[in-house]
Parts: C-alpha cells; structure tokens; sequence
C-alpha cells in the first residue's frame, strides 16, 4: 500500500519485530502519519449493532481525531458519516446516541437525513441558481463500512487494500466463540454500562497492554489475591501451561487467559445455562465458548476481552481515551449478566481491583519515555521460540510477547509499505 | 433525627476518611451494608448497569485491604482526600431507620509523586445515606455517592468517597 505524505522515517526500522523505538509513542509527527495511513486508511471500529438497533438509532464516536456519526437509516442501512456540516463545519449531532429523523445544524439550519442526504438548507433564496448543488452536499460517509457478527468497521478516507473479511482472518472464529455464550449468538454492547477512561500514554501502550500475559501476577497481586480465596475453583488453569498468544494476521491478536475441562465449566457454569448453549449451537461449540477465556485486539483500536469491547481512541502521541463497553448476553438467565456486572466491575473500572493499576503503570511508562537517549522497547520475549501452527498464527507461550509483536507486522505494512 | 444530629454523623465520617482512619470509617457500615457509586447513570439499576463501586461488607473489606498493601500500584503516592459535606437533608423512616441527603465535594490530592504538577482533583457528589440504629448507635446501612460527572471520562477513583 501506498503511504501517503512524505516522511524522513524508516518505520520499518523503527517498528522493528521484537523491539519498538521509543519516538513511536512520543512524536507528534508519527503521531500525525499514523492517523493517516492507519487510522484514517484502514478498518478501525466504531459500532456495534445492539448501539443502533432501530432507524433512526445512531451514536457519535471519533475515528482517529475526526468526529463520525453511525446510523442506521430508514432502510435498515448502516451509515458511518463524518460529523461536519457541509456549509461551515460545525459537528451537526452534539449527543453521544439517540434516535432522530434529521440532523439540523444550529447555525444555518441545514438538515441532513440518517443516511447524510441533505434535505435542507436554512433559508435557501439567499442561494441564486448554481450556487448551492444539494445532491453533492451530504455529509461526507467513509470510504468503506463492513461488519462481521454485527461489529461494524469502517475506512475513512480510502477503500483499504484488503476486505475485512481479509482483516479479521483467523480472528473471526474467537469472534464467534464470544458470541455463542449467548444462545442466540447475540450480544448487546455497552447498555450496561461504559467507564470512559483516559490516561496520560500513548495509544499503541493499551493496544499491547490490552494483551499482556507477562504482567498479571506482578501488577495485579492484589486482585488475584482476592480472586484466588473468594472464586477460587474458577482459576484453575490460569497461568498453567499450555495457554498461548497468537499473532492471527494483520495485527490481530490473541492472548489466552484460561481454557476450562469440562468439569470446571460444569463447577462454573449452570446445568441450565449449559444445556441452553448445548441446545442452541451444538456440544462442541457450546463447551468450547464455556472454556475459553481469552483478551483480543483487532488493531488498531478495538479489542475484546471477556465482558467488554473496549476501544480505544488517540488524542494525542500523549494522550488517549479508552471506553470499556461491558457486554450483555441475550437470551439468558438474569443471573449470568448478574455477574458479567459484578464481575467486569471487580477488575476493570476506574475503582476497581485491576485496571487502576495498569493505567497507572501506563503513566509511568509514557514519563520513561521521555529518556529518548535510551531508545528501544523490548517486546522480544520468546521471539526464537515461536511457531506457526498449522492456520498459519505465530504461536507463543501466554507470558511471551507474541501477541503483543503482532500489531507491528501491520503497522510496518501500513507506514512503510513492508510485507 | 435533627439536621444537627445527621450533620454530626456525616462530619465524622468525612473526617474518618479525611484522616485515612480506613477502618474505623468501615466500622460506621452494618454487616449487611451495600456501598455503592454509580457509573453513567445515578438511577441506574445496579443489577442491570455496571457500576464504578457496589460492594458489600466483605467486598469492601477486600478494598481496604488492597489499600493497604504495598501493591496498589494506582495509590503510589495514596491519595488524600479533604470531604466537604452540605445540603444536609434528613428524612426520618420508621424508629430506627432515617435517610440522610447531603451534598459531598470530595478534593483529592497526591503529594510527591516522581510526576510533578498532579492535578488537584474535585469530585461534587450527591450522597445518601440509609442509616439504621444498632443498639444506641446509628450506623450506615446504605451509602451512595452518585458523582457529578459519573458519565464522565475519569482517571481513577481508587480512593474511598
């Protein structure tokens, strides 16, 4: 692919595999190349279906650092549009979500339909003849939009160079396996509650600390204490043997956290929530959506861990934004999105046992940045042991940083145009 | 309960946590006490809506307990906290039950940390309390801080409001 703009930085050298140079997550200039040739030149989340269920539905998010409206339109069509009258500019839509038949901008009362068409303009015989082409005057849609299991992605400013079929890969079938703890495959996100959580860092630090495997038992000794004496049975496996990172392609990646026996989902899980899987996909795949637990990241900003969709947002090479959407199932008994609640809030809220310690860890990581003179990251633990399985993943032990290497092999590809 | 009986309860209590007296703060609550701060919604459903804290007594527990380990790595340096209580409302239940409304403005500060300039951080809360009479003394059977900016982007909240 082409990068666009012109740069004096070797990106392939500065997004080495293994070791990542410290200007990645401090200069404003790579900062600014990065929202171009990746967040505003290939797919980034922004929705998930459940947000925007009915026509008119729509909620407003940020691709990179341009405000985009989602919405479904009368015709049951998805739109993703940037949020920007067309006349002076101002944002038409002011509200997180909601349902609306227009869009009006306040300042000259131009209306835009859901799907951007622009069906009014204020006081329009001020406009002569040829001054004004309404057909060419709706907002602006990204260049391209796809979903897969009703989790929409969308492209900027130019059709990427590969489907999102293409993009998510190997990821879909861990997608899948998500989505089938509901017996209707159906999740609705972030109804149940959003922490909106900034930190003072760098992006790409929750992309790859969104998969860290490394440093559960050092950073979080006080909430796997509590874990360990009061859900003890539930963390057998974890951190044995045998669970893995994976690179699936295209920056994608997968950190195992548990993979249960049987007889451990049946010491977890309900005989009625069981069968209810069972009888809706099928033993198989019912047992192994019960069993796995892992964290995801579909780069650049999305991941999935196990009661949230988290995405994460840039503000600037210091700043970032992350939202935690907690995740309900549909179709199940009230007391398993009990604990989805209570147990999403034990770990990951701005108050919790977990996630407060992680972002502060953040912070301090992005103060040591600031030491350009020494200037490599090391992510190359157990780069000479890892293997490909036979789909074709890199494979690396879950305390090795397979996982968190992945999002380099894409980055090198979108900011220097390296296979 | 009088204003001036309620408003003593609450002046204490602040200067419990004011004074980092964690567990003796823990001793005001009854066993079965839910403390609780809502996320996104203070009349949300906290069974159908996360929330930034619910706890019950044992869980709470566990929070101070973390608090006062050396591993909380998001309470390096703590916090110090300054609760300013008003709007003191009281609205008396049965004989030994009354609901306590008050406003809370909770000032949080971090000294020496390896960053400088650590932002004063004030966090405006409308509070209720459901207090119920043990023995001869009033205890806190039910205490919500529902934050101003609950929907709103916050760093951390790792201190006790």
């Amino acid at each position: 692919m082409n990068a666009p703009g012109k740069t004096t930085r070797d990106y392939a050298d500065l997004a080495r595999t293994g070791h990542t140079h410290v200007s990645l997550y401090t200069s404003p200039e790579v900062y600014q190349d990065e929202l171009d040739r990746i967040f505003y030149r290939s797919w980034v989340y922004v929705a998930h279906d459940s947000e925007i269920p009915n026509p008119g539905d729509y909620k407003t998010t940020y691709i990179g650092e341009v405000p985009v409206i989602v919405t479904r339109d009368s015709k049951d069509k998805i739109n993703v549009m940037i949020n920007r009258c067309m006349h002076r500019g101002a944002t038409v839509c002011n509200s997180e979500s909601g349902n609306k038949d227009k869009f009006v901008c306040p300042y000259h009362g131009w209306e835009f339909a859901p799907d951007g068409e622009l069906l009014n303009i204020g006081l329009p015989r001020g406009y002569n003849d040829g001054e004004v082409n309404q057909k060419e005057l709706g907002l602006v849609h990204a260049a391209k939009v796809d979903s897969y299991r009703g989790i929409i992605f969308a492209s900027l400013y130019e059709v990427p160079d590969i489907t999102l079929d293409e993009k998510l890969g190997n990821i879909k079938e861990v997608i899948d396996l998500y989505m089938n703890l509901s017996p209707t495959g159906k999740i609705i996100v972030g109804k149940s509650g959003v922490y909106k959580h900034p930190y003072e860092g760098n992006w790409k630090i929750q992309t790859e600390g969104s998969v860290e495997g490394y440093h559960a038992i050092f950073t979080h000794v006080t909430a796997l204490d509590v874990m360990q004496r009061k859900m003890g049975g539930h963390l057998k496996g974890f951190q044995n043997s045998g669970l893995n990172g994976y690179d699936t392609g295209h920056g994608n990646n997968v950190l195992e956290i548990y993979k249960h026996t049987d007889e451990v989902v049946r010491e977890r899980w309900s005989k009625e929530y069981i069968e209810m899987l069972c009888d809706a996909h099928g033993e198989k795949a019912a047992m192994d959506a019960l069993r796995s637990r892992f964290n995801m990241v579909i780069f650049p900003n999305f991941a999935i861990l196990e009661y949230q969709f988290r995405v994460i947002r840039p503000i600037s090479p210091t700043e970032t934004e992350v939202r935690l959407y907690h995740t309900m199932l549909d179709g199940v008994p009230k007391e398993i999105n009990l604990r989805r609640i209570r147990d999403h809030e034990f770990f990951y809220g701005q108050a919790s046992f977990g996630g407060p310690d992680d972002y502060s860890i953040f912070g301090r990581m992005q103060e040591g940045y600031k030491a350009g003179t020494v200037p490599w990251i090391h992510l190359n633990r157990g780069i000479d042991s890892e293997t490909t399985d036979e789909k074709g993943n890199r494979v690396g032990d879950l305390t090795q940083e397979t996982q968190q290497r992945a999002p380099y092999y894409e980055y090198r590809r979108l900011m220097a145009g390296v296979e | 309960m009088e204003r001036s009986e309620a408003e003593d309860f609450l002046y204490k209590e602040a200067r419990l946590l004011n004074s980092g007296k964690n567990r003796e703060w823990q001793k005001l609550f009854t066993e079965d006490a839910i403390y609780w701060v809502p996320a996104n919604d203070p009349d949300s459903d906290p069974e159908e809506h996360v929330s930034y804290i619910y706890d019950d007594m044992d869980l709470l527990n566990e929070r101070l307990g973390r608090l006062e380990s050396e591993f909380c790595f998001a309470q390096q340096p703590p916090s110090n906290t300054l609760h300013q209580i008003s709007n003191v409302e009281v609205e008396n239940g049965a004989d030994s039950e009354v609901t306590l409304r008050s406003n809370a403005l909770i000032f949080e500060f971090r000294n020496n940390g390896q960053q400088r300039f650590y932002p004063l951080q004030t966090f405006p809360a409308f509070c209720e309390h459901r207090l119920r009479k043990e023995g001869d003394e009033w205890k806190i059977a039910y205490k919500k801080v529902a934050l101003l900016n609950c929907d709103g982007e916050i760093h951390d909240l790792t201190f006790l409001m």
